[in-house]
């Protein structure tokens, strides 16, 4: 039984996330576990983010997960990370069995226990616009954190490899 | 489960073709799915029986092969084989008693879940759901009584028959070369079958070949279906040797 597990939501807009972010605080729970992914594109397709609502909502995320944004290229577009992922992304992941050369972001997400299926569809939702927040600690965590998180208009997804 | 539109009807088509949930009114099936998280377990993920205490799951996609381990031996048989939605350990909704089994997703499966309090209190809810759940129970009863049934009664390849006879899917032929398809075992490995007959990989094999060479089976890209499901059938309940024999006097 693994002792780990992941789980993801989409999210459309910063602020939702933002808000979850201070949730997950005001319960004390641990940042360490916390990623963010997304895409520079804005939330409403088409149009980009005036730059400093950009920086300022990305200087919230830095101090509620007390890190740096994290830039990458995926599929030719550039996407930002923060928080615990960031390690698995600068990984080598010459093990792994997920094609030939894994992107940074596939390889990265295998690892945290997602199926390829899954992992497509993650791929999707970033090019989409939207934010992955990605919470990977103890099983018993991660279900803590689900109940706390899944209501009827929030999804959750929890991943286990 | 909030209501992404794909996924929510896809989960909603594969609960109506299930014994569990087939025939309930859409209503219900909307309100339970409204508890309902999503998980995923990549293949090969061995998982607790203590994690079903906590949680009901029932599977939507890939298949969990549930199995109980003697932890001296290592041998393991198959107790239930199972796919799309069916629920796991279901007599965990009955009692809380820890179940002794080892569940194995088998594929990268998803599935959703919700917590045991909650599927129960839903149970109560609506005592409807009740007429698809116990006959549901009683069909894994059965199961569970033909796997006892088999390995005390019968010799391996009888074994082996029944076993691909309760899998032929009903009203299936056909293939464009009329052959019978498999539900849930077509492609899997000659050791997870043995796991489900209490016999060996190395037994299970030298029956499935003599039966390919008999052209009773047909095996092609690890898809295996039934050329000659009336010749099968003797097998499931003739001695293998008598029908060797009368096979040869053709």
């Amino acid at each position: 039984m693994p002792e780990k597990s992941t789980c993801i939501l989409v999210y459309s807009r910063h602020q939702q996330v933002l808000e979850t972010l201070e949730m997950l605080q005001a319960h004390a729970f641990s940042m360490a576990a916390v990623s963010i992914i997304c895409n520079e594109a804005d939330e409403q397709p088409g149009r980009r983010h005036p730059q400093n609502d950009y920086l300022a909502i990305w200087q919230d995320f830095c101090r509620v997960l007390d890190d740096e944004p994290f830039i990458f290229y995926h599929n030719l577009e550039r996407v930002v990370a923060m928080g615990a992922i960031v390690r698995l992304l600068v990984a080598e992941h010459d093990e792994l069995d997920v094609g030939n050369q894994p992107a940074e972001l596939v390889a990265a997400l295998f690892d945290l226990g997602i199926t390829q299926a899954n992992i497509r569809g993650y791929e999707d939702a970033l090019k989409n616009g939207k934010t992955l927040l990605i919470i990977n600690s103890t099983c018993d965590e991660v279900d803590y954190v689900s109940q706390l998180l899944h209501n009827e208009k929030q999804q959750v997804t929890v991943h286990l490899a | 489960m909030k209501r992404d539109p794909v996924y929510y009807q896809h989960c909603k088509f594969v609960l109506y073709q299930s014994e569990l949930f087939k025939g309930l009114d859409e209503n219900i099936l909307d309100d339970m799915l409204s508890l309902f998280r999503r998980d995923t377990w990549r293949h090969g993920t061995q998982l607790d029986a203590e994690m079903f205490q906590q949680r009901f799951y029932i599977l939507i996609d890939g298949r969990v092969d549930v199995q109980r381990v003697n932890p001296q031996t290592g041998r393991s048989i198959t107790l239930l084989l199972l796919g799309p939605g069916d629920g796991i350990d279901v007599v965990t909704l009955l009692n809380n008693e820890l179940h002794e089994i080892q569940p194995v997703a088998i594929d990268d499966v998803s599935l959703i879940s919700v917590p045991i309090k909650d599927a129960r209190e839903w149970i109560d809810r609506h005592p409807e759901f009740n007429r698809n759940f116990l006959p549901y129970l009683g069909q894994q009863m059965r199961k569970l009584e033909d796997l006892s049934t088999d390995l005390a009664l019968y010799d391996t390849m009888t074994r082996l028959a029944r076993l691909i006879l309760r899998h032929v899917q009903p009203h299936s032929t056909i293939s464009p070369d009329k052959n019978y398809s498999l539900n849930l075992i077509h492609d899997l490995h000659d050791e997870s079958l043995a796991r489900m007959l209490g016999s060996v990989r190395q037994v299970v094999n030298r029956h499935l070949q003599h039966w390919r060479k008999l052209g009773i089976l047909h095996k092609q890209n690890f898809h295996t279906e039934v050329s000659e499901l009336e010749t099968l059938k003797k097998y499931a309940v003739e001695s293998s040797a008598s029908v060797d024999k009368k096979l040869k006097l053709r």
